[in-house]
């Protein structure tokens, strides 16, 4: 059990910036989800705090001590690869059996046993013990790797992507498997996703990364609620939050944003004035979450006329597409409703959740 | 559909008869050489298949008796080249072993400058005919005194067997992702253990294959052993062309020491072919 500490980590391949300057502190026994898109450099920055490769600047610290001297082998850590990474010509026994019988490590065959044994049924891999890896399942490749992973003590355990190649429901099985697993382990665990359903289920924190740069590190309802700019919003939930360029209006005291035609038209949020005051122009970028939208009632709420684009239905809910104007809103609602495209609607928002961005950089105003 | 299948037993039959005439017209020379050892002097430029065998030509080779009596019987010490080449070619090999497989790795998963360059000249090496470089290769070697030495020839042999392994078995490390050594190092192997420990035992294949055929071309060799070597340093390729005597071809004895030097590598290829096939086309395909 360790505490992670990167500071100033970057890591550069020829020309290209893989990480940026990444500073970031994970508690002890903190189940910390790194999220981000293909290419974020999520996996270089846990192949970094293994010791596989070594960074172009910065270090990486385990409990205040810094590592960059020890190779992978002598870090005590465990990872979980995306693509398993497991030994083709040794059972699932021996794949995990592995790590316990690196030099050094003084356990004999029964204690072996016993730990594969054990980790074997946690995870329901029992009955492919004695096959090898090229005669199982996907599902039963991915356990295994993540048994190797397990079977030691590790002081950090890294997955990386480790239910990406599952199909849809074993995902959520695992998902669902993993949270329970994260008290049995108790281990400082940083976990990558492009994900973000299992960066909320599972995480204490959550890292958001883009283009090697860390966009927010916050708790789950940080990243969701507060997003830090408009890519930390867009990156989680589903329908992608409704960003629509905006400008300010002062009618009278009031202060208001609204689309280029006026359709769409909302209040400025008390605790925002300020920020929006200081804003260099008259443009801003306004952001609802689907969640945030429905059909309207005659609740005062800030209203949106527009006609359907389309309406999809999804198991218990259905995604709405309105076409106001220029722009389009999704709004996420229950699925019996009848709503046939191009016929007129009325959308209402809830105007304590909106959200207001820097035109230009992006950054959430909540925090300037 | 009837007429499907009928096609197909039909295919099958000419492709079967196709095959069989190509494995009875590649292997034909073998069977003759086989059949020409067994003959006596008189019925060699016969055409006879049904004679009467007899092993006096094996006898002469391999022990230097004239048993096969009449004129212009030949001595060769057949055991001495024998053993001549059996030190030569596993230690070439070997060499080439131990060289090339960390050569091979390196090309594999190390980025450096005229990188795909030196690759290519390893492989260039395997090009350029013998004849072309014998004649340099015959002067330095007599100023540098390694003329009809051990180390002269196993050192030249570099030249056959090197290329081969490089090439073959970096085809196998590439085949091996990276995050295969990342697991064990982090599993807690050192480099060393992962080399020996899980790296080797997945390109086994490719190092099998690989040295099967750099010991069959080293031991094949002729034009580096005949005029790179002399007298102490006789291959059997050299020592079975001493039966072409000035005043009478002794086929026949030529024809056994022919089969006696083919064994080897035979009984080798019989006993890896499994690791042959697999590991030539293995190392070969890649995503």
């Amino acid at each position: 059990m360790a505490r992670v500490t990167l500071a100033g980590v970057s890591k550069k391949y020829g020309k290209t910036q893989a990480l940026d300057n990444i500073s970031l502190d994970v508690k002890d026994r903190e189940f910390l989800v790194i999220l981000g898109p293909s290419g974020a450099g999520k996996t270089t920055l846990l192949n970094l705090v293994a010791g596989v490769i070594e960074p172009t600047a910065g270090e990486v610290f385990f409990d205040g001590e810094p590592v960059g001297h020890l190779e992978a082998n002598q870090r005590n850590v465990a990872m979980a690869f995306e693509s398993y990474a497991l030994y083709p010509n040794r059972t699932v026994y021996e794949n995990i059996a592995f790590p316990l019988q690196a030099p050094g490590r003084k356990l004999s065959a029964q204690e072996i046993d016993q730990k594969v044994k054990k980790v074997a049924e946690i995870l329901g891999i029992t009955h492919v013990l004695e096959h090898k890896p090229g005669e199982i399942s996907n599902g039963q490749k991915q356990r295994t790797s993540l048994g190797r992973a397990m079977v030691r003590n590790p002081r950090v355990l890294l997955l990386d992507e480790p239910l990406s190649h599952l199909d849809a429901k074993l995902r959520h099985h695992m998902r669902t498997e993993l949270k329970a697993l994260q008290s049995v382990l108790n281990t400082t665990t940083l976990y990558v996703t492009h994900d973000y359903l299992e960066a909320l289920a599972l995480a204490d924190r959550v890292a958001v990364i883009n283009h090697g740069k860390l966009e927010q590190l916050g708790t789950r309802d940080e990243v969701f609620g507060r997003p830090a700019n408009t890519f930390v919003a867009a990156a989680l939930g589903q329908p992608e939050i409704n960003l629509v360029a905006a400008t300010v209006k002062a009618e009278g005291t009031e202060l208001k944003v609204a689309s280029e035609d006026g359709l769409i038209s909302l209040p400025v949020p008390a605790q925002l004035k300020a920020a929006v005051r200081a804003l260099p122009t008259a443009s801003v970028t306004l952001g609802v979450r689907p969640i945030h939208a429905e059909l309207a009632t005659d609740d005062g709420r800030p209203q949106v006329h527009g006609h359907v684009y389309a309406f999809e239905r999804f198991g218990t809910k259905g995604i709405l597409t309105v076409t106001a104007g220029q722009n389009r809103l999704v709004a996420l609602l229950d699925k019996d409703q009848a709503l046939p495209v191009n016929a007129p609607v009325t959308l209402g928002l809830d105007a304590g959740e909106l959200m207001l961005f820097h035109p230009e950089t992006g950054r959430n105003l909540a925090y300037a | 559909m009837a007429s499907n299948a009928v096609r197909r037993r039909l295919q099958t039959g000419i492709s079967s008869i196709l095959i069989l005439a190509y494995f009875v017209f590649s292997l034909f020379p073998i069977l003759w050489m086989i059949v020409v050892s067994l003959k006596r002097q008189s019925e060699i430029f016969t055409t006879r298949f049904i004679f009467s065998p007899t092993l006096d030509n094996y006898m002469t080779v391999l022990f230097g008796q004239n048993v096969a009596g009449g004129t212009g019987a030949i001595r060769t010490d057949f055991g001495g080249s024998f053993i001549n080449s059996l030190i030569i070619s596993v230690t070439a090999v070997l060499i080439s072993l131990v060289v090339g497989v960390p050569a091979a790795y390196a090309l594999a998963r190390f980025d450096f400058k005229g990188k795909n360059d030196l690759a290519f000249t390893f492989l260039s090496l395997r090009f350029a005919p013998e004849l072309l470089v014998i004649i340099p290769l015959f002067i330095i070697y007599h100023k540098l005194g390694l003329y009809n030495t051990y180390t002269g020839l196993i050192w030249v042999y570099q030249l056959i067997c090197m290329p081969l392994i490089i090439w073959v078995v970096r085809g196998y490390f590439e085949d091996i992702p990276p995050e295969l050594e990342y697991a064990a190092q982090v599993d807690g192997y050192s480099w060393w253990h992962v080399f020996f420990k899980v790296l080797l035992p997945l390109v086994s294949p490719g190092i099998a294959a690989a040295s099967l055929l750099a010991f069959i071309f080293a031991w094949n060799n002729f034009v580096f052993a005949m005029l790179l070597g002399g007298a102490q340093t006789n291959t059997v390729t050299v020592s079975a062309l001493s039966f072409l005597a000035a005043e009478q071809a002794r086929y026949g004895e030529m024809a056994a020491a022919s089969v006696i030097a083919a064994l080897p590598e035979v009984l080798l290829a019989l006993g890896i072919q499994k690791y042959l096939i697999r590991g030539l086309s293995f190392g070969a395909v890649k995503g």
